[in-house]
């Protein structure tokens, strides 16, 4: 167990996020949030900007032809 | 898992079995996903041509693979991951990708110490919410292909395709540690690119921070 | 980084300024010539908890609306009621009920006829726009979670080509983790 600086937590937010902090790791950045609130709120507006920007991703329709295009082109291949 | 397929399944073909003996069951399988995967091409290029390209070329070397491939029901992590490194291949340092700079220093910038600091919305009881509600989506779209696509590429397969760290790195073919990294500095890149965009529109101050 | 929630803040401000005690004159008499502090009650100097002399430096003239931000007991407050003279109006502001009882009381007893203290937040001044000529405010802005909100609210208050002098302390660099953290350096 080793205590983390504000700026070591942060380092690992991302991975908390993530899901892919454990064991020791986890346990000591779980220690250091439950002891700072400025981490508990920057922590929670990286979760924010994860959601903000995955809100954002374009939704684009597939163009009409581009199917027919490639089951044209997968049965033009090569036996 | 196995889930019963419109077209039944053999044993998995043979290592050197034909392309168009593999085509129905592979189109079968695999035309289905056409839409997923070309929504994951258009986000990970941010153009329709480049996409369209992009997925025919996943097509072929689909068919291509095909036979290799031993679990039919994971046809579309199977098939994301050749977009993926297609888009890796090809795509290496666009011109409209930023540098990347200092890493340490980028390592750590943080968006939401900035506003705070700055605070542009004083009157606002939810500063970074509000901050971040002034962000139209095609400057955000933008802000997200300014990322080089060593990080645009496992960031974007993370929101898409929900990958664990361990899947990723499969996918991409680089150790979990590199992946973390990665995931931590192509966020941040995309924080300071909306603080630059930010300051481009006057959200903010634009002297220099 | 907000350390302590705005509610938290002020709570430990609040309470550190309640039960403040004056233990001598150093204070007063490192910002605030003898001749500044002679005719002020005592207890507006013992209690002076500034770091500046905004005053001095604000440009009162007699009939200005003058606007004390964060008075406490309110020896800024008598300094700028005296410039201002009985055409003018001298008002403190201050969130802690003690301070201001003691800045009323402390007018009362020095004569002056032209202050008004009102219990409220610099972050939500309870004056309507543009109805002040000057605001003062000494060491009392660094206590703010909300700065920029704060100095918005001393905008919105100004009359158009109003003052502001305040006197405050400036970081040079950020503190250390443990200093930021600590309730007592929030207040002291």
């Amino acid at each position: 167990m080793s205590a983390l600086s504000c700026a070591q937590a942060m380092q690992q937010f991302f991975a908390y996020l993530d899901r892919a902090l454990a064991g020791e790791a986890l346990e000591d950045l779980e220690t250091h949030l439950d002891a700072c609130l400025a981490c508990c709120e920057k922590l929670a507006f990286s979760r924010r900007l994860d959601g903000f920007v995955k809100a954002k991703l374009p939704d684009s329709p597939l163009p009409a032809d581009l199917e027919g295009r490639i089951r044209d082109a997968l049965a033009r291949v090569e036996p | 898992m196995n889930t019963p397929d419109a077209v039944p399944l053999a044993a998995p073909t043979e290592p050197g079995g034909r392309a168009h003996d593999n085509r129905p069951r592979f189109e079968a399988l695999a035309l289905p996903h056409l839409t997923h995967l070309y929504k994951l091409a258009v986000r990970l290029t941010g153009a329709a041509p480049d996409a369209e390209d992009l997925v025919h070329e996943t097509y072929m070397k689909g068919l291509a693979a095909f036979p290799g491939l031993r679990e039919p029901e994971r046809i579309r992590p199977w098939m994301s991951r050749i977009l993926a490194r297609l888009v890796l291949d090809r795509y290496r340092s666009g011109p409209r990708e930023v540098a990347v700079g200092d890493l340490a220093e980028l390592d750590r910038f943080s968006l939401y110490d900035l506003v705070w600091d700055e605070d542009p919305l004083p009157y606002s009881d939810d500063l970074h919410h509000d901050f971040l509600a002034q962000f139209p989506d095609d400057e955000v779209r933008r802000a997200l292909l300014a990322l080089p696509e060593t990080y645009r590429v496992p960031l974007l397969l993370l929101y898409v395709e929900d990958l664990s760290y361990r899947e990723l790195a499969e996918t991409l073919g680089c150790p979990m540690g590199t992946i973390m990294s990665r995931l931590h500095r192509g966020r941040k890149i995309l924080e300071r690119e909306l603080w630059a965009c930010a300051k481009r529109r006057g959200l903010v101050r634009s002297d220099d921070r | 980084m907000p350390y302590f929630t705005e509610a938290q803040a002020r709570s430990i401000i609040r309470e550190t300024y309640e039960s403040a005690k004056g233990e001598d004159r150093c204070v007063a008499q490192a910002l605030y010539t003898l001749q500044e502090l002679s005719g002020l009650p005592e207890g507006a100097v013992m209690l002076a908890f500034g770091v500046g002399n905004p005053v001095r430096h604000a440009g009162l003239s007699p009939g200005d609306v003058v606007l004390d931000v964060g008075c406490g007991a309110g020896i800024d407050t008598l300094l700028a009621a005296s410039r201002v003279g009985p055409n003018g109006r001298a008002l403190g502001l201050d969130m802690t009920p003690r301070m201001l009882e003691l800045a009323a009381h402390h007018a009362a007893s020095a004569g002056f006829a032209n202050v008004d203290v009102h219990e409220g937040l610099m972050e939500a001044l309870p004056f309507a726009d543009a109805s002040v000529d000057v605001v003062v405010s000494n060491g009392v802005l660094n206590l703010s979670t909300r700065k920029s909100r704060a100095l918005a609210e001393m905008h919105r208050v100004l009359r158009p080509g109003g003052r502001v002098c305040l006197a405050d302390l400036v970081l040079s660099e950020n503190l250390p983790e443990e200093i930021v953290k600590n309730p007592t350096a929030l207040v002291a």
